[in-house]
């Protein structure tokens, strides 16, 4: 009986104008959205490769490992394109230093801010806004629309239950979803290939897990839509109803939730720690200062002191660059700790709305979610240490402070220096996260979007369970 | 005629569930907006005022002005409270510094990823993406819905033209959409002064603008409804027409056309503009070494196999000529290095300025975006933003520059002065600076006349699409099959 | 001189653009105080017949006169003189049966009406008290048909056409609008009425236009009617029995 009903459905939806419509709109987003994607991920890598060689050949004419200005750079990655997530929001450079803070900056939108305009088109956002819309435009009629044609009393005058019928409804409109989603989809993927994209087969199944999700997020849609239309009995009503809860879950509830736990958890601004940095800093540096007073005030000026001076501000950088980092930990693990407490509600109200829930679940997938710039940031300042070292080897003092001796009149061309050997700097290699480490930190949220088709599925059943068919 | 017609509109929308639905929703939002926009703005504008006021505190304390870090904020501006535009997205200040340029740094959304999730919700978003369903929501079934009630009939029974029918149609589903947009935003005005936000004069100025354009908006999508529900018989599919339409246009193509601007006019990064120009210099350098290198060959041909005696004075004879001469070679040289990035750059901006264009006008096929574009210029939170700090910036900077060197500059950290075995370091003067010396640095203007200068172009535009909407939708219906 | 018809079409026929030929050279007149039904089967062309009238559809050729006046000439002229019941009555589902009527009085050059008058059209059509102020969307067919009824009526235009105005009506209320049509054929109104309902043709129309695919095949007065079997005729008509 459930397969007759569910070729019912299938049949009356896909020979429907509103599927040809959907059918279309969608497969046109979709294939744009690869297309558009790749283009900006080749464009980006071209970017992020010219600004590497650039770093490299300037640094090349160096002579002294002391006035090297090494930047590092965030590699694009091929998923961060379909699901842009936080990623054009959160700086791609950083200017290495041996020791002090780092920070990113140059994010996409901020250097063109053209682009933050009307923001990017990405996979993500036409399955969390178009495929929403599109599955309410399924589901918003289901009952009470059968019920206006009068096709419901007659089916319901055969031997048909009701969950039977309810079932072949959310099961006809599941699949007439998927087809113009993942038929574009896979066309996509073939243009991921075709364009020569390098992605991984970790990748592969991130992508994969994204569409999944995507599946669940509109079937939680479709079966709020149902529930709506076996509670109301007008149709033009029930879809009313159902916009109304798309806008509020599409455009309202995130937004708000963000806004309305940075009043509940406040946050000191990132300007009063950083004042607070620096005041520390302008502190030890009169310190420093005094020290070093004191230092030349004694000291004797001959053959050795340039070293004796260079082992000297070495040694006070050391306790120094200590201080400052634990005193920086701190500090920003106060606020981290005060920020992540205020992400948590934020994203806890966010879950109200399967929107939001399906777009930390992808963006956890695809590594672009809030905690973006903390990692990133975690693998800079790791990075750091090895470049420290390194460039403490090839003596460069900490302090950025360097007495040499030269006497003046005497270059000859033998003393000419030779330019740095760039190729000895270490690299900085990004490790990207594999699939276990993205799909854990994405699985509360999967689940949650299974429940919620659980539960909003088990309402619209109820609902339609008391519902008159007359 | 017509006013029966209006009256009837009238009270057949605000009896119905779908009036009181769209009113509340859209009242709630645009309220909610407003006081979202206003805690935002004010967030912004004490931490502006902090900030600040940090930086004159740690400067005052230095006793050199190289050591003084001074930065430049951007002014938060009371029309965010409307439109936000980029103002997230680029940088909240610069570092103005002897030795680097300006550079904006520190955007909202990259300092706290949290808030680009989902970005903010401020009024020129509601109106966009909300205002503008309702507007469909009233108008889909305007024609077509009174067909399928068979009213329609009944009405063209009597001594009606379709004109009449059609006016006053519009301008009762028009001023039932007026009424919670009215309300909505005397609560919002009433919000900004409750909570004290300061507006002057020319802000108010442009936030009636802003008003008046966010009427021509939905007016614009309100038309386009009963225009297509002119076009149709079944107002199911008016609808989904309609939807597909608002997608399209509110959605899809201000996204699109940015896109498609980028790739059809791609502009090189910076980084590449800057490998370029090192790589000329390089080439540049080599010609200038290559041609000293024969220059030298040919001075010392006069004086080849002579006496280590006779070519030092031949040395010294020369040697302030060929001074001359080489410093001309490197001025050259530099020069040209100079004409040739100068160059890149002016190339990059522009091309910069073309993409921006395309893309824009581009993007203007949608009222949606039509709108945008009017609600950044008014409040000044478009594209333009980053570039007029930057340059009131720069400004500021050569100011400061010379500010610092009045103030016998050099270059900034420790001085060491050695001097006959003893050291001393001359940078710890006692004496603290006094801040109220240094200049201050002065916001961009834009004042009203600019705002509305700049959105006049797409105010037009969107009083167009209104026109074409209007003629549409009136054409149709003389067209339209009562039966 | 004979008195001029109120409703009178001269050779109508209309020819979709499909190239259904839905009217062919139809002609009759409806004068003032006669009722006269179109009879015939579904698809006959009565309700294209009544478009043309109303000037909904232009005929493909002949003349259909309100009040003397061409309606495909001045629409707006002619319109003056009718009053109408559609085939599908929906209405205003927010309004009341009240707030209707008072619409489409006013849109009919009735601007003065009082509530008294709304009522009084309402329990003229037989329409329950208690549904006067309740809106529209809880309505039986039946209950919206003579909410359609009263907006007919209450024009009080010389010419009336209805199309199947008793269909979804109970024994009770289509008695009772008989009674109101009887009454308005008093005060000399020329109404045009489609109807499958061969019964009540017989009992209430002056004059019964039999149709069949678009062709007029008779026109009985109820003089030729009263001796006959009217439901035979039809069926004889239709086949094709009796030649027209
Ligand atoms: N818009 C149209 N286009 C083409 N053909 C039409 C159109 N409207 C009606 N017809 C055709 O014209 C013929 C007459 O239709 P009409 O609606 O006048 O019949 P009717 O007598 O009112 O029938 P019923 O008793 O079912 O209401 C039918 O064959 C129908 O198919
Ligand atoms: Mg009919």
């Amino acid at each position: 009986m459930l397969r007759i009903l569910v070729e019912k459905e299938l049949r009356d939806i896909l020979y429907s104008t509103k599927f040809s419509i959907t059918f279309g709109a969608s497969a046109l987003l979709v294939m744009l959205s690869f297309y558009v994607g790749i283009r900006n991920y080749q464009e980006s890598m071209r970017e992020y490769e010219s600004a590497k060689s650039v770093n490299v050949s300037t640094m090349a004419t160096l002579t002294d490992w002391n006035g090297v200005q090494h930047k590092v750079f965030r590699e694009p990655e091929p998923l961060q394109v379909l699901v842009n997530g936080v990623a054009n929001d959160v700086g791609r450079t950083t200017d290495m230093r041996v020791r002090g803070e780092l920070s990113l900056f140059n994010s996409r939108y901020s250097v063109d801010p053209l682009f933050a305009v009307f923001r990017f088109l990405d996979l993500n956002f036409v399955i969390a806004i178009v495929f929403s819309l599109f599955a309410i435009l399924f589901g918003y009629d289901a009952i009470n629309g059968e019920k206006e044609s009068g096709t419901l009393k007659l089916v319901f005058s055969n031997a048909v239950s009701r969950a039977d019928f309810i079932l072949g409804k959310l099961f006809g409109s599941i699949l007439a979803l998927i087809v113009p989603l993942i038929v574009p989809f896979l066309v996509g993927c073939l243009m991921v290939i075709g364009f020569g994209v390098p992605i991984s087969a970790d990748e592969w199944i991130k992508l994969l897990l994204i569409i999944l999700s995507g599946f669940l997020y509109f079937g939680a849609f479709l079966a709020v839509s149902i529930f709506i239309s076996a509670v109301v009995s007008k149709s033009s009503v029930s879809f009313l109803f159902s916009l109304v809860v798309w806008i509020f879950s599409v455009l309202i509830i995130p937004k708000t939730s963000i806004l309305v736990a940075s009043q509940i958890a406040k946050v000191p601004n990132v300007d009063a720690v950083d004042a607070q940095k620096r005041k520390f800093l302008n502190q030890q540096l009169a310190g420093r200062q005094q020290k070093m007073q004191q230092f030349m005030q004694s000291a004797t000026f001959d053959e050795g002191f340039s070293n004796r001076f260079n082992a000297f501000n070495d040694s006070i950088s050391k306790i120094y660059e200590k201080e400052r980092e634990t005193f920086f930990q701190r500090l920003n693990e106060d606020w981290r700790n005060k920020k992540e407490w205020q992400e948590r509600w934020a994203f806890r109200l966010s879950r109200i709305s399967p929107t939001a829930i399906y777009q930390i679940a992808s963006s956890n997938l695809a590594g672009t979610d809030v905690a973006l710039k903390q990692r990133y940031l975690e693998a800079v300042n790791k990075y750091q240490e090895q470049f420290g070292e390194f460039m403490m080897k090839k003596g460069v003092s900490m302090g950025g402070m360097r007495v040499v001796i030269r006497s003046s009149g005497q270059q000859t061309q033998e003393e000419q220096p030779k330019p740095i050997n760039v190729s000895e700097l270490p690299q900085f290699v990004e490790t990207r996260e594999n699939v276990a480490a993205a799909f854990s930190r994405a699985v509360p949220d999967l689940g949650f979007l299974v429940v919620l088709n659980i539960v909003l599925f088990a309402a619209g059943f109820v609902a339609f369970l008391k519902f008159d068919v007359r | 005629m017509w006013r029966i017609f209006l009256e009837k509109e009238l009270k057949d929308s605000l009896q119905s569930a779908r009036f009181v639905v769209t009113s509340l929703v859209s009242i709630a939002l645009i309220a909610l907006s407003f006081y979202l926009g206003i805690a935002h703005y004010q967030a912004r504008l004490s931490q502006y005022e902090q900030s600040q006021q940090m930086m004159l505190e740690t400067a005052s304390q230095q006793t050199n002005w190289m050591a003084a870090s001074v930065f430049a904020f951007r002014k938060p501006d009371p029309m965010e409270v409307f439109v936000n535009g980029i103002n997230s997205d680029i940088g909240r200040y610069s570092e103005i510094n002897q030795m680097r340029g300006i550079k904006l740094v520190r955007s909202e959304f990259g300092d706290d990823p949290m808030l680009a999730v989902f970005q903010f919700l401020d009024l020129s978003f509601v109106v966009q993406i909300v205002l503008s369903l309702m507007a469909i929501l009233f108008t889909y079934n305007a024609i077509n819905g009174e067909k399928e009630g068979g009213t329609l009939k009944l009405i063209f029974a009597n001594q009606i033209s379709k004109a009449e029918f059609i006016l006053g149609k519009l301008l009762g589903n028009w001023v039932a959409l007026l009424v919670p947009f009215i309300i909505s935003f005397l609560i919002g005005a009433m919000l900004i002064i409750a909570m004290g936000v300061e507006m002057s004069a020319a802000h108010w100025g442009r936030f009636a603008i802003f008003a008046f354009s966010a009427v021509l908006y939905f007016t614009c999508f309100m038309l386009i409804g009963v225009f297509v529900s002119a076009l149709t018989k079944r107002s199911s599919l008016s609808f989904l027409i309609l939807l597909v339409c608002w997608i399209v246009s509110v959605l899809i193509i201000p996204k699109a056309a940015t896109m498609l601007a980028g790739q059809a006019m791609p502009v090189p990064s910076a980084d590449e503009i800057e490998s370029r120009i090192a790589s000329f210099s390089t080439q540049a350098r080599t010609e200038f070494f290559a041609s000293m290198n024969k220059l030298f060959a040919e001075r010392f041909r006069p004086v080849e196999g002579q006496s280590q005696e006779q070519r030092d004075q031949f040395v010294r004879e020369n040697q302030e000529r060929w001074q001359q001469e080489e410093k001309e070679i490197r001025e050259t040289m530099d020069k040209k290095i100079a004409e040739y990035s100068a160059r890149q750059y002016e190339d990059l901006y522009n091309q910069k300025n073309s993409q921006e264009l395309l893309a824009l006008s581009l993007s203007k096929f949608s009222p949606a975006s039509a709108f945008q574009l009017v609600a950044m210029k008014l409040g000044g939170t478009d594209t333009g933003l980053k570039r007029r700090y930057e340059d009131a910036m720069k400004d500021y900077r050569k100011q400061y520059t010379n500010f610092l060197s009045d103030k016998g500059g050099g270059h900034g950290g420790i001085r060491l002065s050695v001097s006959n075995g003893r050291g001393t370091v001359s940078a710890a003067e006692p004496k603290k600076i006094n801040i109220a010396e240094m200049p201050k640095f002065s916001d961009p203007v834009y004042g009203a006349g600019e705002a509305i200068n700049a959105s006049l172009f797409d105010v037009g535009l969107l009083a167009l699409f209104n026109i074409l909407a209007f003629v549409g939708a009136f054409v149709a219906f003389l067209h339209y099959d009562l039966r | 001189m004979e008195q001029h018809a109120t409703i009178s079409a001269e050779g109508l026929t209309k020819i979709y653009e499909d190239g259904v030929c839905a009217l062919d050279h139809v002609s009759f007149a409806v004068k003032p105080g006669e009722i006269f039904c179109l009879l015939g089967g579904n698809g006959a062309g009565k309700t294209t017949a009544i478009n043309i009238f109303l000037g909904f559809i232009p005929p493909s050729q002949g003349v259909a006169k309100i009040h003397n006046v061409d309606i495909h000439r001045d629409p707006l002229e002619a319109k003056k003189y009718v009053s109408y019941l559609s085939d599908v009555v929906m209405l205003y589902p927010n309004f009341t049966a009240r707030q209707n009527l008072d619409f489409f009085a006013r849109l009919g050059g009735k601007h003065a009406l009082t509530r008294d008058d709304y009522y009084t059209a309402l329990r003229r059509v037989g329409l329950q008290e208690k549904a006067f102020e309740q809106k529209l969307k809880g309505f039986s067919k039946g209950m919206r048909q003579k909410v359609g009824l009263a907006i007919a009526i209450i024009k009080e235009s010389p010419a009336i056409i209805l199309d199947e105005p008793t269909s979804g009506l109970d024994p009770k209320a289509a008695n009772e609008f008989q009674t109101t049509l009887l009454g308005l054929r008093a005060q000399g109104k020329a109404i045009l009425m489609s109807t499958h309902d061969i019964f009540r043709a017989k009992e209430i129309a002056d004059t019964v236009g039999i149709m069949n695919e678009g062709k007029m095949l008779a026109i009985k007065s109820r003089k030729e009617l009263e001796h006959e079997d009217l439901e035979q005729l039809y069926l004889n008509y239709i086949h094709g029995k009796v030649a027209a």
